[in-house]
């Protein structure tokens, strides 16, 4: 059954960045918090305390798999498991989206931001 | 990390902040951490690396202490999270179920909470009763602050005396700066009620300006008397008292303004005092308050204003703001110097002494304030020991026989701290309800003592700090019995419990014997101190007062010296009452006196044999030659006081039977010299010779064997005088033929009523001191607070050893030997306790007894009560032991067999 944005509950911050970081790959821990910070140019951060937190409780909803490691992942510690976000977690991240540009088309109609011409 | 390590600072740092951040991991669920702590610690250490490496060492611990913290919230979050399902449970929902889960508990185990309220009701109240005992006995009124008060005597000599002349008053009031000095008196008089209506005995309160404001009082009806009162003519304004409020003007909210007749005097109403406040002191018992000026001693003409001589007026005073009594007594002793100077025809000798103001008066010392509240405090302790004792056995043999539930409670994720909320509900459920119960009981007691005397007594009233200290005492000790119990079995092991299928078995049995040895050897010393009292309360209504009551006539106590008597004047009074109602129709003897026997007023003296040094407290009045003969009071050695025995003549004495062996032992007392003085009077004391042995006589409280003696009212008038006839008739006339006769002398008295000595007695039977009855009850509950604690130790300690006794059972014991055994094991229990506690009755008991016996004057605690005490002790284990006995003995071995 696919799930509906509108029937999607709101996302933790911290969940909804995991997963937008997530993208469409596979992503280890540590590259999640490498590309959220990387992508906002060090505007946003994830710790490692929350980070973890975030994928297991989203794991158990459904919105993020586990995956193995690729056979090429060469980090020369021990062994990583790698996340990935299912449709689900897609689906949970558009919903959130959706909300957020209500409310940044509000702040551009208040002029409190600049219009995007999107 | 070896390809990451860098210089030795950096390494140290890097290293210590990887073990920060792995102790942070610890506030993660176990199962989380076994699933990510590698990948946690692994992404933690390479965003270290990054930071240190960008930003250097600060930079990195910054991240580190930013990392650990937030390991933390998100440990936390997820314990929460796999506890509740992922919702987030409100810690008042946790103590609401808690709650919940506890009432259901406690109703499906009505005996053990039933035992438990009983227990910490029956022990609270009697710590209740003892704080109210304490706060009546001893405790000034409310809002009274003791700092800085003081009483202020009159040095006369080596003497020191209550009584003022009013010009000295005045005088010291003038030069004491901003210290405050207050003068006061009382005097017994009628309240009128009107034509054909019997007016009623009242006592009135002179006090002058600043009475109540000295003593932080503010009436709440009207006003205090002011120094303006003074300059009003016509009727004399008047502070009512909270009594007479209720019972003489039904609690009118009109009061203020109301007149009402005293002595024939017109008086109006200006204010109420406080409900509790009936003067400073114990024993005023003021019904009203009127201006000093009023006094008829103060009236004009009254030679008695001018009069150094006359001293009748009794004076209170506080030290400046930031000055203490010592320093007041300094100024006040410097105006009575300036005035021994200016009046060396009166103020030759005559100085003065301040002492801390003290409810009992200022005799009760620091010191013997401070052994009093201890003694009380003692007995609180105890007493809520014992019941934190009892509840608490309870509790752990309750918690050791549900080892197994909580044992599962833990292993399905309850955490230590929920186990002990969850344990400790229980407990404080029933600390809620016993503070509410005994507070309802308290509040039912005293308007039961409202009902049946009139008023609360004194200071007794359940206010606010009442009800504080109820709630917290109950909470308390419901914290004290259920926390220990709550800690030890919130960390029982999974393994042991539910390998033990007793579900308790050993251990509890080893807190068994601790929590009943215990509270036996705390019970027997205070059963011994609850024994002597009953007993000694009973003694009172029981004993021999040594003077022969039917045909006997007593008029009140008339204090001449606020009439302006001297003692001259009052020997002539004297002389002339007694021939005048000797002159009465069936009369057969007639005594003058200061004090009867039963009088609660007279003054005690210190009397020391020279001889032998012996020193004793003892109670003194001044009769006549016929005191003995009226009153029936026989002479057994020597003779009585006699017509000869006046002043001029060497002073002689006659002291009871039991004064006199106490003082000479097998000496005879005949002809011996006595020294009499004021407690803490310095220099010679006056010495008398004994003349006669008399019986003994009773004390105000009906008790037998008290210290008396007696001086010839001829060679030491006092300043007051009661009449005492031996009559063939006691009806309505002759005693008002009495009051007359009085009166006819000088008019200027009121006629003193008149009744039998027996309706005295009568009286003080009935009218108990508060003490006696509070002892009373106490002893009962105490009694019955050990039984049901040992009930119910007994009772769930044969529960938890019910296979045990169906195995013995099932081998062939008898039912009768199963009793014998149970009992003989409460016994063995009990027995280091019955022993621990029959060495502390004594040593405790009897420490506490001499005190308390000194005070309220009842008989000492003998070798037989000691005895008692400990067989009491054991009579309770034994009865308390029998019915869980006889329970056990009936229960089938099969099921007890078959039980799990």
């Amino acid at each position: 059954m696919t799930a509906h944005p509108e029937d999607q509950p709101t996302l933790s911050p911290s969940d909804f960045r995991i997963l937008l970081a997530l993208g469409d790959g596979d992503m280890h821990g540590y590259g999640i918090m490498r590309t959220l910070s990387e992508r906002t140019e060090g505007r946003e951060s994830v710790l490692p305390g929350t980070l973890y937190a975030s994928l297991a409780r989203m794991v158990d909803q459904g919105l993020v798999e586990e995956r193995d490691p690729p056979p090429d992942d060469a980090s020369g510690g021990p062994r990583r498991r790698y996340y990935r976000r299912t449709e689900r977690g897609r689906v949970a991240a558009r919903a959130e989206s959706e909300r957020l540009r209500v409310l940044l088309s509000m702040a551009e109609e208040q002029d409190i931001l600049p219009a995007t011409g999107g | 990390m070896n390809d990451r390590e860098g210089p030795g600072l950096r390494t140290v740092v890097m290293r210590l902040a990887e073990a920060l951040y792995r102790g942070s991991l610890r506030a993660f669920p176990p199962r989380h951490r076994d699933r990510y702590s590698t990948e946690m610690v692994d992404a933690f250490q390479r965003e270290l690396v990054d930071r240190t490496t960008s930003g250097g060492t600060s930079a990195a611990l910054i991240f580190t202490l930013s990392a650990c913290l937030d390991g933390v919230r998100a440990g936390v979050g997820e314990r929460r999270r796999e506890g509740g399902g992922g919702n987030r449970p409100r810690p008042l929902e946790g103590l609401l179920r808690d709650a919940t889960h506890a009432l259901r508990s406690l109703a499906r185990s009505w005996i053990f909470t039933g035992v438990s309220l009983l227990s910490l009701s029956c022990g609270l109240g009697i710590a209740m009763a003892v704080f109210l005992l304490l706060r009546q006995t001893i405790e000034p009124p409310f809002h009274v602050d003791e700092e800085g008060l003081a009483e202020v005597f009159v040095r006369e000599g080596a003497r020191v005396v209550d009584g003022w002349s009013y010009p000295d008053f005045t005088d010291v009031t003038g030069s004491v700066g901003s210290a405050r000095v207050v003068g006061w008196t009382t005097s017994e008089g009628m309240l009128d009620a009107g034509e054909g209506e019997a007016g009623r005995q009242i006592r009135t309160a002179y006090v002058s300006p600043g009475y109540f404001d000295l003593l932080g009082q503010t009436p709440p009806m009207g006003r205090a008397l002011t120094a303006a009162d003074a300059a009003l003519s016509g009727s004399t304004p008047v502070v009512i008292t909270d009594p007479v409020w209720k019972s003489w003007f039904a609690s009118d909210p009109e009061v203020v303004g109301r007149a009402l007749t005293v002595d024939g005097a017109p008086h109006v109403v200006v204010g109420v005092a406080p409900p509790y406040f009936r003067g400073h002191s114990a024993g005023l018992n003021a019904h009203l308050f009127v201006p000093l000026d009023r006094h008829p001693s103060l009236s004009p003409g009254a030679s008695t204003r001018f009069d150094r001589d006359a001293r009748w007026l009794r004076v209170i005073a506080r030290a400046a703001s930031g000055t203490t009594v010592a320093e007041l007594d300094a100024v006040i002793a410097a105006t009575m110097e300036g005035l021994s100077a200016a009046h060396p025809e009166t103020n030759a000798d005559r100085g003065s002494l301040a002492l801390p103001y003290a409810w009992q008066g200022a005799e009760v010392r620091n010191t013997e304030g401070f052994i009093i509240r201890a003694a009380f405090a003692g007995i609180q302790g105890l007493v809520l020991l014992i019941v934190c004792l009892n509840i608490g056995g309870m509790v752990l043999v309750r918690s050791a026989t549900r080892e197994r539930e909580l044992a599962l409670r833990m292993a399905i994720g309850s955490s230590r701290g929920r186990l002990v909320q969850y344990l400790m509900a229980e407990s404080v459920l029933i600390g809620i309800a016993g503070g509410v119960l005994v507070i309802a009981a308290l509040q039912a007691g005293v308007a039961f003592l409202v009902r049946e005397i009139g008023a609360p007594p004194q200071n007794v009233a359940i206010d606010g700090q009442v009800m504080a200290v109820c709630m917290g005492l109950s909470l308390a000790a419901s914290v004290a019995f259920g926390l220990l119990p709550a800690l030890r079995f919130s960390r029982a092991s999974l393994v042991s419990s539910m390998r033990d299928g007793s579900g308790g078995g050993r251990r509890a049995g080893r807190i068994h014997r601790f929590a009943v040895a215990g509270q036996v050897a705390l019970a027997v010393p205070v059963l011994i101190v609850a024994g002597s009292v009953t007993r000694g309360a009973n003694s009172m209504t029981t004993a021999e007062y040594g003077v022969r009551s039917d045909g006997l006539i007593v008029s009140d106590r008339l204090d001449l010296a606020p009439q302006g008597y001297s003692p001259s004047q009052v020997q002539s009074l004297a002389r002339s009452v007694q021939a005048e109602v000797n002159a009465l129709p069936g009369v057969t003897s007639t005594t003058v006196t200061d004090h009867t026997p039963l009088d609660g007023s007279r003054a005690s003296l210190v009397v020391t044999s020279p001889t032998n040094g012996s020193t004793i407290d003892a109670r003194v009045s001044r009769v006549d030659e016929y005191f003995f003969a009226t009153m029936d009071i026989p002479i057994l050695r020597g003779r009585p006081i006699s017509a000869d025995d006046i002043s001029g003549v060497d002073p002689t004495i006659v002291v009871t039977t039991t004064l006199a062996d106490r003082l000479f032992g097998t000496d005879d007392p005949i002809g011996q010299r006595l020294a009499l003085h004021s407690r803490g009077e310095s220099g010679e004391p006056q010495l008398f010779t004994v003349v006669g042995v008399s019986g003994d006589v009773a004390g105000a409280f009906l008790e037998s064997d008290t210290d008396n003696v007696f001086l010839s009212y001829w060679q030491h008038p006092g300043a007051a005088l009661t009449v005492a006839v031996r009559t063939s008739s006691v009806d309505e006339a002759f005693r008002t033929a009495m009051g007359d006769a009085v009166v006819a002398l000088d008019p200027s008295l009121v006629a003193p009523s008149v009744r039998p000595f027996s309706e005295i007695i009568e009286d003080r039977g009935r009218d108990m001191p508060i003490w006696s009855v509070f002892f009373t009850i106490i002893s009962g509950l105490l009694l019955g607070l050990c039984a049901l604690g040992i009930y119910g130790i007994v009772a769930f300690a044969v529960a938890s050893r019910t296979r045990e006794i169906g195995v013995r059972m099932s081998l062939g014991a008898s039912r009768e030997r199963v009793v014998r055994g149970v009992l003989w094991d409460a016994v063995r229990i009990a027995a280091p306790g019955l022993v621990v506690g029959g060495v502390l009755g004594v040593a405790i008991g009897l420490r506490v007894l001499n005190q308390m016996y000194a005070q309220i004057g009842l008989p000492m605690a003998g070798p037989s009560i000691m005895l008692a005490g400990a067989a009491g002790a054991l009579a309770v284990v034994l009865a308390a032991s029998l019915s869980p006995a006889r329970r056990a003995a009936g229960v089938d071995p099969m099921e007890a067999l078959r039980a799990d």
